[in-house]
């Protein structure tokens, strides 16, 4: 796995409370909480697709450029939010700060997505609201 | 217009009380439930403990349980899934949505509130059942959940609950059906209103087998015959449900359940909850489509082997 291209597999300050809860996959032996880590990286595809989005990235390193794949939400619920399939075009640029799978290849879950200046991927909860 | 209304207030005079609300009608006559619909929720299914026999809240307390609910917590203080994944960010933390509120304090109703003992026998079943499955989690497909394996959605039942999340249904009529479908994850319920009895008892769905009928203005749902790789709260096979919808004004449906399995409950309970209509859409889950999570699993826990392996092999050579 070549590290050096990742952007630091830096040890976020994220205070995980308690153990997992049941959700659709078993989070905990899909994904490594020891290995958290920062994606720079170039979307090359999305992947709608349920229960998970999947967002491919060229990340760039000093000599070579690896891609990675970032799960995201469920399709439904982003469409909910007001994200469309042009939302997230091949190209752009994003942040992932997620954790690394357990199997140790370049896949990952993606907990804070963020573009290239800061802005969040999706729309923000301040956004979202409530319909009623 | 007030020589209407001074009729229409003489006319309540005479009948006593102002007309119960009347739901639209299918050309049959009976009432029209169709539509989409929203189970979302903050009402748990079992009453906290601390509210004893309060089945109720108040306006008052309501609203500040509500407030309190939809606030999303401060990520350091958010566990399990929510901390490995920003519900906010991905439209599924509750307050993205619409609700369907109730000044219930639990959905089981009755002064307990709560999902009555297992028998003995349950408990022996579900130790042994577990006993066996230890150690074997990761084994393959077949050793994981079947929500997990996109089969079957763990709430959807029935009894039908709210899923957490994409908590939508669409609810069809003809004179001789009455299908369901749950957003999560895919499955319709198509269920018979002509009388015809259940399946025979060799012949067993995910789902259940379900027939409807009308009792006055309530589809009354009649289902059994549940496999055994379903599980609800213990209760697998011998599950017996039997549903109540009613149409209580424009926008919402009472939707009532008992459910009864002797060799698994001391007794019978039942729940109640809202249906709230949606502006829709209601969107196709297809979760077979790329469930990479299945595989990711797998390879994690295979990887993990491995690891464990080598560590103990060095440990074997070089015992420090």
């Amino acid at each position: 796995m070549p590290n050096r291209v990742v952007v630091g597999l830096t040890a976020i300050a994220v205070l995980i409370a308690a153990a997992p809860a049941p959700a659709h996959h078993a989070f905990a032996s899909e994904f490594d909480i020891q290995k958290p880590l920062v994606l720079r990286g170039s979307v090359t595809v999305m992947e709608w697709v349920n229960p998970h989005s999947w967002i491919h990235i060229d990340v760039k390193g000093d000599t070579d450029t690896v891609n990675w794949m970032v799960e995201g939400g469920s399709p439904n619920a982003l469409l909910r939010l007001g994200f469309t399939k042009n939302a997230l075009l091949p190209g752009m640029d994003i942040v992932v700060t997620g954790y690394q799978a357990k199997d140790g290849t370049n896949k990952a879950v993606g907990r804070d997505l963020t573009f290239a200046d800061g802005r969040k991927l999706f729309l923000s909860e301040s956004a979202a609201g409530t319909q009623k | 217009m007030i020589g209407r209304s001074l009729a229409w207030i003489g006319l309540m005079a005479l009948v006593g009380a102002p007309p119960a609300w009347t739901p639209p009608r299918t050309p049959e006559g009976h009432p029209d439930l169709q539509g989409i619909w929203t189970n979302a929720t903050i009402t748990p299914l079992e009453r906290p403990k601390e509210l004893g026999a309060k089945e109720f809240y108040t306006q008052n307390e309501m609203a500040e349980y509500r407030k309190r609910a939809l606030v999303p917590l401060p990520t350091a203080e958010r566990g399990g899934t929510e901390a490995h994944y920003e519900f906010t960010q991905f439209g599924l933390y509750r307050s993205q949505a619409q609700i369907a509120f109730s000044l219930r304090t639990s959905m089981i109703v009755g002064p307990e509130g709560r999902v009555p003992a297992l028998t003995s026998e349950a408990q022996q079943r579900i130790a042994e059942r577990a006993a066996g499955a230890k150690g074997h989690e990761f084994d393959g497909p077949e050793s994981r959940g079947i929500q997990e394996r996109c089969l079957v959605w763990g709430v959807e039942g029935p009894p039908m609950l709210p899923p957490g999340y994409n908590s939508y249904l669409q609810i069809v009529q003809t004179p001789a059906y009455v299908a369901i479908l749950q957003e999560m994850i895919h499955d319709v319920r198509i269920i018979p209103l002509d009388g015809r009895p259940h399946a025979p008892q060799t012949v067993r769905r995910w789902l259940g087998d379900s027939r409807g009928r009308w009792d006055g203005d309530t589809l009354v749902v009649d289902t059994t015959n549940f496999t055994d790789k379903t599980n609800f709260r213990g209760s697998r096979e011998n599950l017996h449900v039997v549903e109540r919808f009613t149409r209580v004004d424009a926008d919402t449906i009472r939707y009532e359940f008992t459910v009864d399995d002797p060799g698994t409950w001391t007794r019978p309970w039942s729940a109640e909850l809202p249906l709230v209509k949606d502006k829709g859409p209601i969107y196709e889950y297809a979760c077979h489509e790329a469930n990479y999570g299945m595989a990711n699993n797998l390879k994690g826990a295979r990887a993990k082997e491995k690891a464990d392996e080598g560590a103990a092999k060095r440990q074997h050579e070089d015992p420090k």
